[in-house]
């Protein structure tokens, strides 16, 4: 476990061999780049979000709809195996909002979702804001980081 | 020109006489840190660019709404945040179905003279930061190259301050794992 000193230490050694600027060793933009970036926003032609594009080959499309097919597949067969256990499982309610939530992915972001589910499915389990936190927002750290964030006596 | 407070200046924007002034003297005061906040997450100038755009667009067509005893600082940052969250989602999503790893595409930006030209040991901390999720990663960033307080983090990222304090602290942990080892 890495005590709060030793992460002073690590701080300070990072510290003393870099300068702790603002644009962290990347380049700087256009030197006019901050001058005219006022006047080069849409406000006023294009309401909408400028939309980031990224290009797209054929090859692509063709590639996606592989795993699509792939991934329905696979759903089948998770289906038709685990039928008896999605049966047996799921005796659990859900609230209004919650089904709201899951119908309507255009107006919820996945937070919102994976909150109203989680408040379901885990917060009877847990029971430390830290805890809490780590279900809401930090489903992407590894297993071993929530074991070792619960283990922390330093953030107790 | 005396600094305006933020109170002043959302008082220009609201008042249509005034607005088109009050929101560049917003756009002036704010540009340059959340472009680097930004460009920290993203990498490279254009990507920054077309986050930092959304974000003072969707500022202005919001303003008008905007609760006057908030804070003006922490929201215009959670917003940046979000946008760039978004984008790193999609980028994520196609970058997965054309080359594979957006990690790695990152990690190759930081060897373009045009992206990074930092030392190395600047280079060392940002491979470092790429091995972390990236909220950790923008957690770091805002606490170590902004000097932002937890309490302010908190409300931008909207996560507890004891939560931050654990990303932080499991950051500066894997950093110095990765320092180590060189």
């Amino acid at each position: 476990m890495v005590s709060m000193n030793t992460e002073k230490k690590t701080e300070e050694r990072i510290s003393t061999k870099l300068n702790r600027t603002k644009n962290a060793g990347f380049t700087n933009p256009p030197s006019d780049y901050f001058a005219h970036f006022a006047d080069n926003l849409p406000l006023k032609e294009n309401k909408e979000d400028k939309k980031i594009r990224f290009a797209f080959s054929q090859n692509n499309w063709f590639q996606l709809s592989s795993l699509a097919v792939a991934a329905l597949l696979l759903l089948a067969l998770w289906i038709f195996v685990f039928d008896a256990d999605i049966k047996k499982d799921t005796d659990i309610s859900f609230t209004v909002e919650e089904l709201m939530a899951l119908s309507d992915f255009q107006n919820y972001n996945d937070d919102i979702i994976y909150s109203e589910l989680a408040s379901v499915s885990y917060l009877e389990n847990v029971t430390t804001d830290v805890e809490v936190d780590a279900f809401l927002d930090y489903s992407d750290v590894s297993t071993d980081e929530i074991i070792d964030l619960y283990s922390s006596e330093d953030l107790k | 020109m005396k600094n305006l407070t933020d109170k002043e200046i959302i008082q220009l924007v609201i008042n249509p006489q005034t607005s088109e002034k009050g929101f560049n003297i917003l756009v002036k005061n704010y540009q340059e840190r959340i472009y680097w906040h930004i460009r920290r997450m993203v990498y490279m100038h254009d990507d920054a660019n077309d986050i930092a755009q959304n974000t003072f667009v969707k500022i202005w067509q919001n303003l008008s709404s905007f609760r006057s005893d908030s804070n003006l600082y922490t929201w215009i940052y959670r917003i940046a945040t979000n946008e760039t969250f978004d984008f790193l989602k999609k980028k994520k999503r196609y970058v997965f179905s054309v080359t594979g790893d957006y990690r790695d595409e990152l990690n190759r930006n930081l060897e373009d003279d045009s992206i990074f030209d930092g030392d190395e040991i600047e280079k060392k901390l940002q491979k470092a930061l790429l091995t972390l999720p990236d909220k950790q990663r923008i957690v770091f960033n805002m606490k170590y190259f902004d000097e932002m307080k937890y309490k302010e983090m908190s409300t931008i990222l909207n996560t507890s301050v004891g939560a931050l304090k654990a990303s932080y602290h499991h950051a500066v942990k894997k950093i110095k794992k990765s320092l180590d080892e060189d």
